[in-house]
C-alpha cells in the first residue's frame, strides 16, 4: 500500500497516511480483520509503534513509501483503540499496530520518489 | 500580488489588536484579532485530538455572527491545518479566503480539507514555492503592507515539507510579531530579521517559536539575542511523542531572552492571550 509519512520519532513511532480511502479499504479487506470496513468512517491515519529500522534507513517525514504485504505481516493490530463508534473517538486515526518482529526494516528500499500532489 | 492586496484590503486596522495563541495540544493555531477581523495563522490541532477536544476548541474559538476570517496555512502538516474540518457550514461563509503553499501532498486527510474548501467555494490562494534560479531555499516577500508582511519559501526544489512554507510578520507600533510555522531559524534570521523590517532599537518582538520547540535549523544565539523580546511563545503539549521542546532549543531561547527566559511562555494546556496595543 502506498503511504505518506506524516511523522516519526526516535522510539519507533511512525504515523502514516494513505493516498486514498479506496487503497485503505482494499488493504483492510485483504487482511481479513474481524471488524468489517466501515464506509462511514473517513479517517485514515495509521499509528505504528515499536518499529525497528536499519540505522539511517528510517522513514522520512513528508515522503512516500510503497509498503509490501510482508511489511504489514509483522504487526499486531489493535482495532479497538481508534474505534469509530467510541463516544469520544479520535478524529484522524483509524488503525493502531505494534511491530512484533526483531528484524530491522530498511525503509529506503520502499521509498517512492514520485511526489503525489493535489 | 494584486490578489493578496485585494484580499487583505478587507481588514480594517483602525482598532486595537489582540494576539491569541490557542491551546490546541501539540499543534498550532494562532490568531491576530482586529475588531471582528480574525486572522488565523495556521489552523491546526494535535493529531491525537478527539471529538470532545474538537467541541471544546470550537467553543473556545467562539466564531461570532459578524466575524470575518482570514486564514494562512504555513505548511501542509496535519497539526497545522486539520481544524479547518471542524468548522460548520455557517462558519465557512465567514471565511474570506485561505492562503497556503501550492504543493499539497495527496493524502486522504489533505484531500478531505481541499474537498471541503472547494465544496464551500472558499477563495483559495495557493502560493508557488518554485524559483527557477535559486538552488538555496529563500524566503521571498510576497505581500507587504503597513501592518503585514508575508513571506514564501522558494527554491528550484524544496525537499523538506517544513521548509515549503509561508511565514507571517505583523508590524505594530511598538511590537512586531513573527509567526514561523515550522520554518528554520537561520532562514528566518537571514531573510527577515537581519533585514531592516524589524526596528530592533525601538520595537519589541514577539516570536512564535517554530516547530513546537523542536529542532528547526540552526539557532545562532549571537544573531537572535540582538532583539528585545516581549514574548517568546511555544505552542505544544507535554504529552507529545517527540520530546518537544528540545532542551538544547530551550537553552538557546533562554540565552537570547534578555530576561533569562522569563519572557518564554508555553501553551501546554492554556491559551496565551495578549491584549496588545500593537496598532
Amino acid at each position: 500500500m502506498l503511504v505518506y509519512c506524516e511523522s516519526k520519532n526516535d522510539n519507533g513511532l511512525v504515523i502514516f497516511d494513505v493516498y486514498s480511502l479506496d487503497d485503505l479499504r482494499e488493504w483492510w479487506e485483504s487482511r481479513g480483520f474481524s471488524v468489517p470496513w466501515n464506509e462511514e468512517d473517513s479517517r485514515s491515519l495509521i499509528e505504528l509503534e515499536n518499529v525497528k529500522w536499519v540505522k539511517q534507513k528510517c522513514p522520512r517525514e513528508g515522503k512516500w513509501y510503497e509498503l509490501p504485504e510482508e511489511f504489514w505481516g509483522n504487526f499486531k493490530y489493535d482495532l479497538k483503540k481508534f474505534n469509530f463508534h467510541s463516544k469520544d473517538r479520535f478524529l484522524l486515526f483509524r488503525i493502531s499496530a505494534k511491530y512484533i518482529s526483531e528484524q530491522e526494516v530498511d525503509f529506503v528500499q520502499y521509498r517512492v520518489y514520485k511526489e503525489w500532489k493535489i | 500580488m494584486e490578489d493578496l492586496k485585494d484580499f487583505f484590503s478587507q481588514i480594517s486596522w483602525s482598532e486595537e489588536a489582540k494576539l491569541i495563541v490557542w491551546d490546541v495540544g501539540h499543534g498550532n493555531w494562532n490568531e491576530v484579532r482586529v475588531g471582528n477581523n480574525r486572522i488565523f495563522f495556521d489552523i491546526g490541532a494535535d493529531k491525537y485530538y478527539r471529538l470532545s477536544d474538537k467541541q471544546n476548541l470550537i467553543e473556545k474559538i467562539a466564531i461570532k455572527e459578524d466575524d470575518v476570517i482570514f486564514i494562512i496555512i504555513s505548511h501542509w502538516d496535519v497539526d497545522h491545518y486539520q481544524s479547518l474540518l471542524f468548522f460548520q457550514n455557517e462558519t465557512c461563509q465567514k471565511i474570506a479566503g485561505i492562503i497556503a503553499p501550492e504543493f499539497i501532498p495527496h493524502t486522504n486527510t489533505a484531500r478531505m480539507v481541499v474537498n471541503y474548501i472547494e465544496q464551500h467555494h472558499i477563495k483559495f490562494f495557493r502560493i508557488s514555492g518554485f524559483h527557477k534560479s535559486s538552488k538555496e531555499v529563500e524566503l521571498n516577500c510576497i505581500y507587504d503592507s503597513q501592518y503585514l508582511k508575508l513571506y514564501r519559501s522558494r527554491s528550484k526544489k524544496i525537499s523538506s515539507r517544513n521548509l515549503d512554507s509561508i511565514v507571517l510578520f505583523v508590524k505594530g507600533n511598538n511590537v512586531d510579531i513573527l509567526f514561523t510555522g515550522d520554518q528554520q531559524y537561520h532562514k528566518l534570521y537571514q531573510y527577515i530579521l537581519s533585514t531592516n523590517v524589524h526596528d530592533k532599537e525601538n520595537k519589541k518582538l514577539i516570536l512564535i517559536v517554530p516547530h513546537h520547540g523542536g529542532n528547526s535549523g540552526k539557532l545562532k544565539p549571537d544573531d537572535w539575542e540582538k532583539f528585545n523580546y516581549e514574548k517568546i511563545i511555544l505552542s505544544y503539549s507535554d504529552r507529545n511523542h517527540y520530546c518537544h521542546p528540545k532542551s538544547a532549543v530551550m537553552d538557546n531561547l533562554k540565552q537570547i531572552d534578555k530576561q533569562n527566559g522569563e519572557n518564554i511562555c508555553e501553551t501546554n494546556g492554556k491559551n496565551i492571550c495578549e491584549n496588545l496595543k500593537i496598532f
